[in-house]
């Protein structure tokens, strides 16, 4: 029913807009000249073609009946058929259109004025006369019209009057009254007929109007919508260009900070070495080195926001030991959070097992969380909670939870808190020695992961931020990119030949992957250090190799200041160094004395670092070599494929390779 | 008026809230025969400023508590301390920067990091101008 009613005013709508087409060709697209006619010339010309031929018949009748001269019998036949054409052409003709078919009419009145004087005001014409006069000019022209046609009716009656007499006469020919009948009623029609098709052109043009309307309101609607969405998107566009200007302004005075105390105290060192104590020189110079490892954090940290920014920041999706990574990075940040009088209280739920994602990034999230918490502590207690929740048959969520006991936050400050160097005191987090990035960092790493970080915090209470990762992220939400281009360590497994198994290379192996059989092992024997190198960790590294020193270590560097600085770490730690300036020299140096370890830059002349291991690794004797690859370049991805397919080479297993392993 | 002539050192007060830039400045103005008084907040340079009347303030606008805008601000807008030049630090570097460093009422405006005979010379022209 409904629908039959919904289908009916479709078409009742779809023919409105039918019908009012037509009646708008009809009544506007007609021009002569490129003049456009006045609609009411066309409307006129058939209601006066059937107007005056039925009004002459009547009148040819009684003219016909009292044998009128042949002149008068000849004007009201041209009237009849001429008339109404010569009108119509001269209406079409005119300058005004409307002027002059209006005039027509009012000529009209004349000559049907000067035909019932003619006639002696025959009843039956006279009838005819004014009924279709009075209909034809209300509906057409109104009632000035009208007033004027039938003032003009008058005129022609006068004029015939004055010619050949007023007279009144009040029989009537039966053809003539049959003719009279006939006319009325044929004229009755065609104007009905005619206001018939005016009401439906008015019904269709009145809905074709409410249909427009309706389309002119949606589309006012949607300009209003639009207009509204790109005010907002103008905001929108501005707020990030002044965020924008903000976080470039506030990084310019971060970068130029540390620069600032590094060029000021070395140039202050060049004016005063001679004069100062050496523990003066040492204290000035931990500054810069101090001022110099800060600006290399902050560095790297813009970095890693501006590769997220771009979309560029590539996640690992390895397994690792979720509780091993908190024991590492636990023991990192003891030291911190104990430096306020803080105590570190780590509770690790039993089974929180093998999580997949990216270790490096879970590091620095924890590491960044704790030591903020280390911070803005005092002689308080920083907890951290590590839980897994199942929440379906194969998906869960670690949940890492750090709580401090510190100063809170208001609502206020905590809104701000992960936007990148806008947080709460910038001033602040620079007296802790922070970059402000930190949480930032944080925050975009979690989410790229898949998951999130957030804050709770009541002010004079604590803080607590708790860390939501997915425990097995799905393909889709991750990349498979490999690593991650500011991670300064990345090991990968070789196979390491049964009787060396003893050998020391220690806390290298990470993977949770079985042997690939019995008689083989998986370990790591390659380790990255970045450029410029972290000396501390250098040795370290070292001293998990040998403890005491004494072992001997060829360095394969092409940058003399590099190999410098790389043998006296390597003297100071007791081992004795041989050095090579490029692959094939560092090959000859291999010959001459194996050595207990490699450190090998990768971009030098003549042989790089990648065709050196490939060649190195050939030999069966120095497989077992451990190699730390140091590298000022994050490493590109080809290298570091090559890098793994020489390791595959390596192994006598078929099987495909463990994905590399991340550990720093 | 320089340093090495035979009258009072100038006393200069250094409004920095880095640590390690705060000392680096004031061992390299001291070096050159200065007195250097310090402040690591624009409320401190304030006060310090009304009891010390310095000869020349160097303003860092990097600062907690009341930043060295509003610092300046309040600087000039005091009869006690309306006459002490003061030099606008900021590691900003923005063009903007000088101008609304000289709106607010500083008299010379300087970038980090510091380029030291510049500062100096840029102190010295404040330290000879006449008093107004």
């Amino acid at each position: 029913m409904a629908a039959r009613a919904e289908a009916g005013r479709t078409s009742e709508s779809a023919a409105a807009i039918r019908a009012s087409e037509a009646m708008r060709a009809r009544a506007t697209s007609e021009t002569v000249a490129g003049r456009a006619v006045h609609p009411l010339v066309a409307l006129d010309y058939p209601i006066r073609i059937a107007g005056h031929a039925i009004f002459m018949m009547c009148i040819g009748s009684l003219l016909l009946a009292r044998a009128a001269p042949t002149p008068v019998l000849s004007a009201a036949v041209l009237q009849g058929l001429v008339w109404p054409h010569l009108a119509f052409l001269a209406a079409r003709r005119s300058r005004n259109t409307k002027r002059t078919e209006l005039l027509n009419l009012v000529f009209d009145g004349f000559l049907a004025g000067a035909w019932t004087a003619y006639v002696n005001f025959n009843p039956w014409t006279s009838t005819l006369y004014l009924s279709a006069l009075l209909l034809a000019f209300l509906s057409i022209g109104g009632v000035r019209l009208t007033l004027a046609a039938l003032a003009m009716t008058v005129v022609g009656m006068l004029a015939v009057g004055a010619l050949v007499g007023l007279h009144f006469e009040s029989a009537v020919p039966p053809i003539t009254a049959a003719l009279s009948i006939t006319g009325v009623g044929v004229y009755a029609v065609l104007f009905g007929l005619k206001s018939h098709s005016q009401a439906k052109w008015l019904v269709a043009s009145r809905r074709l109007s409410q249909v427009q309307s309706r389309n002119i309101q949606e589309a006012n609607r949607l300009l209003a919508l639009a207009r509204d969405e790109s005010t907002a998107a103008q905001a929108r566009a501005e707020e990030a260009n002044q965020a924008k200007s903000l976080f470039l302004a506030n990084m310019s005075h971060e970068l130029r900070t540390p620069l600032n105390a590094i060029i000021g105290y070395s140039e202050m060192l060049q004016e005063e070495a001679s004069e100062l104590e050496p523990a003066q020189i040492e204290r000035d110079l931990q500054k810069i080195s101090g001022a110099g490892k800060h600006l290399l954090g902050l560095i790297n940290e813009v970095l890693d926001l501006s590769k997220i920014e771009a979309g560029k920041m590539d996640v690992a999706r390895e397994p690792f030991d979720l509780a091993q990574l908190v024991r590492d990075v636990t023991s990192t940040a003891e030291r911190a959070v104990a430096q306020q009088g803080n105590t570190l209280v780590v509770r690790v739920e039993d089974d929180v097992g093998v999580v997949v994602g990216d270790a490096t990034k879970v590091r620095q999230i924890l590491l960044n969380l704790l030591s903020n918490a280390g911070k803005f502590t005092k002689q308080g207690t920083v907890t951290l909670d590590v839980d897994r929740r199942e929440y379906g048959p194969r998906g869960a969520w670690v949940v890492l939870r750090v709580r401090d006991t510190g100063a809170g936050m208001t609502s206020e400050q905590q809104a701000r808190l992960f936007q990148a160097f806008t947080q709460v005191d910038v001033t602040l987090a620079r007296k802790h020695g922070g970059t402000g990035l930190g949480l930032a960092l944080s925050r975009r790493f979690a989410r790229l992961m898949g998951g999130d970080v957030e804050v709770e915090s009541v002010p004079g209470v604590g803080t607590t931020f708790t860390v939501r990762l997915p425990a097995q992220p799905s393909d889709v939400a991750l990349s498979h990119a490999v690593h991650d281009a500011q991670q300064d360590t990345r090991t990968f497994p070789v196979y390491r030949p049964p009787h060396t198994a003893e050998m020391p290379v220690p806390q290298l192996a990470m993977s949770d992957a079985p042997p690939p059989d019995a008689a083989g092992a998986m370990l790591t024997t390659t380790e990255f250090l970045g450029k410029p190198v972290d000396r501390d960790r250098l040795t370290r590294l070292l001293r998990t190799f040998h403890p005491d020193g004494g072992g001997h270590a060829l360095v394969v560097e092409d940058d003399p200041a590099m190999r410098d600085i790389l043998r006296r770490v390597l003297e100071r730690e007791g081992w004795s160094v041989a050095e090579a300036q490029s692959g094939r020299a560092a090959l000859a140096c291999v010959h001459g004395r194996v050595p207990d370890l490699v450190l090998l830059d990768l971009m030098m002349p003549e042989m790089d670092g990648v065709d050196f291991l490939a060649s190195f690794r050939l030999v069966q004797a120095w497989q077992t070599v451990p190699v730390v690859v140091i590298t000022a370049k994050t490493l590109a991805e080809a290298n570091l494929v090559s890098l793994e397919r020489y390791a595959a080479e390596l192994s006598p297993v078929a099987a495909p390779l463990p994905p590399p392993v991340v550990r720093s | 008026m320089s340093a090495e002539d035979g009258r009072a050192a100038p006393r200069i007060l250094l409004v920095e809230d880095n640590e390690l830039n705060r000392d680096m400045l004031t061992r390299r103005l001291q070096r050159r025969g200065y007195a250097v008084l310090s402040a690591g907040d624009g409320a401190e340079a304030l006060a310090v400023a009304e009891r010390e009347v310095p000869d020349l303030i160097l303003l860092d606008m990097s600062l907690p508590v009341l930043d060295g805008w509003q610092a300046a601000t309040r600087l000039k807008s005091s009869p006690a301390t309306h006459d002490i030049p003061v030099i606008a630090l900021t590691a900003h570097a923005m063009a903007s920067d000088r101008e609304h460093a000289l709106a607010v009422g500083c008299d010379d405006f300087d970038t980090k990091p510091v380029e030291l005979p510049r500062l100096l010379g840029k102190i010295e022209a404040l330290l000879e101008r006449p008093a107004m």
